[in-house]
């Protein structure tokens, strides 16, 4: 038991600091995958529990990677440069109101997407909004830092918007109906405490007025650009400039919306009449598709270079580490030192495994936590509805309590790296220091809030 | 029910923050009238 906790915790440790690392740019795929081929090769993680996880990993993954390829197709039809100038435009010179909008945006783009498609998305675009309003710094990072924060917090009120929490969904024997049922509630009264708090925190740095130096070009046409006015600005970070310069349609492009909503709707209404998740999203996307081919003539060649395909193989290699740890006896340690707390009663199941997760997520993030804190809590065999409240908190700790630091989740690195790469610096302690006075009250908002929500809903 | 109490708000929400400004609504129809 020793030796194998030390090989695993040396396994785990060496994983987790090259995923957050990344040597040479290496895909954070790479060392799970060899660290996940160790363990199997070992005997530590069996054939048939290679066979179990890749089960549960497949359909969420599938899942998530196409709600990315619909994003692609939004991002190739000028969505993102469409958003970027309707939220200056719409917010009449005011600051505060851009501040609002871009938070708005974040959350609706993670609604309907996931955490890290929707910072991917609205990250450039914010980016370019305090660009070419020649904010100062300290007048951006409220718009950027409040944008990442919301993007990925707001990952917890439906269960599709993260890999994680649709991996433990299926564990738990949720669904997203009864998922949202439970959590929408209590995980939006948090997302609104952070907002409100963020907003207090960054008011005096948000200007009061702003001004467009730079002409915007509204993403419409060539030809009504150039009878508008002429513009070299590059738009969106993300998007080539020939790219730019194409015309966008807009009975396309909310055909496009209205496909993206119906496939969100789709998720909750057909799985319970036993049509799998992933066949409605691969539907959409293919549906989505069509419609760009059918009306510019675009084949699949952009998206199937842009889509992260990776992320099936570092879900599952994951997985199967996670799994390595219940298999040596780990989890069981966890388990008979957590039961007597969490059984105890539904707020102790809240509290302690929503602050649990965010320790954990904190220290080697919330994908790999969320994982052994579902096995944990199923390890445990509690009664149905204590289990579901434990495993609800496993996920407000995995999407708000792991915002505490960057390094919680994978969203955030992502942010971080974006932000660097279009050279603005934000340190850790300055992200920790701002974080630290917003996300653990929206966290405990969230826990009790589920505690008193759950009652009602389970009791009512 | 839950579906739609959550996502017709946020289809709402996505619709007004992407509307475009009515001047550039009429010019995008009179491009597409063909003016």
């Amino acid at each position: 038991m020793d030796t194998e906790f030390i090989f695993m915790l040396v396994i785990f440790s060496m994983t987790v600091m090259l995923v957050m690392w990344r040597p040479i740019g290496m895909n954070e795929a790479v060392p799970s995958f060899i660290s996940a081929l160790i363990i199997i090769f070992f005997g530590i993680v069996s054939f048939s529990n290679v066979v179990e996880i890749f089960g549960i990993v497949l359909g969420a993954s599938i899942t998530i990677l196409s709600t990315i390829v619909m994003s692609i197709v939004l991002e190739s039809i000028g969505f993102f440069r469409w958003a970027a100038y309707n939220l200056l435009n719409k917010s009449n010179g005011s600051g505060r109101t851009l501040y609002w909008y871009t938070n708005l945006l974040c959350f609706v783009m993670t609604l309907f997407m996931n955490n890290d498609g929707s910072i991917l998305i609205t990250t450039p675009i914010i980016i370019h909004i305090v660009t070419i309003l020649k904010l100062k710094r300290h007048q951006k990072v409220p718009y950027l830092l409040s944008g990442a924060i919301i993007a990925t917090a707001s990952s917890a009120p439906i269960g599709v918007s993260n890999l994680a929490n649709l991996i433990a969904l299926k564990i738990v024997g949720l669904d997203l109906n009864s998922y949202a049922k439970l959590m929408f509630v209590p995980s939006m009264l948090g997302i609104l405490v952070i907002s409100l708090l963020l907003y207090y925190y960054f008011k005096r740095d948000i200007p009061k007025k702003i001004t467009v130096y730079h002409h915007i070009s509204p993403p419409v046409s060539m030809d009504y650009e150039t009878k508008r006015r002429k513009s070299g600005y590059t738009f969106h970070p993300l998007i080539h400039a020939q790219q730019q310069q194409k015309s966008i349609d807009w009975p396309l492009f909310c055909t496009c919306i209205a496909i993206v909503v119906l496939v969100r709707m789709s998720l909750f209404i057909f799985p319970p009449l036993g049509i799998p998740m992933e066949f409605i999203s691969i539907a959409g996307a293919c549906a989505l598709i069509f419609i760009r081919w059918r009306k510019k003539k675009k084949g699949i060649i952009d998206i199937a270079v842009k889509t992260p395909w990776h992320i099936f193989i570092f879900a599952f290699s994951m997985y199967v580490i996670v799994y390595g740890f219940k298999n040596i006896g780990f989890t069981s340690i966890l388990v008979n030192s957590l039961y007597g707390i969490v059984s105890e009663n539904l707020l102790n199941a809240s509290l302690s495994m929503g602050v649990i997760i965010t320790v954990m997520s904190n220290l080697f993030n919330n994908l790999p936590s969320v994982m052994l804190g579902t096995l944990i809590i199923v390890d445990m065999g509690l009664d149905s509805q204590t289990m579901q409240v434990a495993y609800l908190a496993n996920v407000i700790g995995s999407d708000i309590g792991a915002l505490l630091t960057p390094m919680g989740t994978l969203a955030t690195l992502i942010w971080m790296y974006i932000l660097r790469k279009n050279g603005i610096f934000l340190s850790w302690g300055n992200y920790v220091k701002t974080v630290v006075m917003v996300v653990p009250i929206g966290l405990i908002v969230s826990l009790l809030s589920l505690y008193f929500w759950a009652q009602w809903v389970i009791f009512s | 029910m839950i579906a739609s109490s959550i996502f017709i708000p946020a289809a709402i929400i996505l619709y007004v923050l992407l509307k475009p400004p009515s001047h550039d609504m009429e010019l995008l129809h009179s491009k597409s009238d063909g003016a």
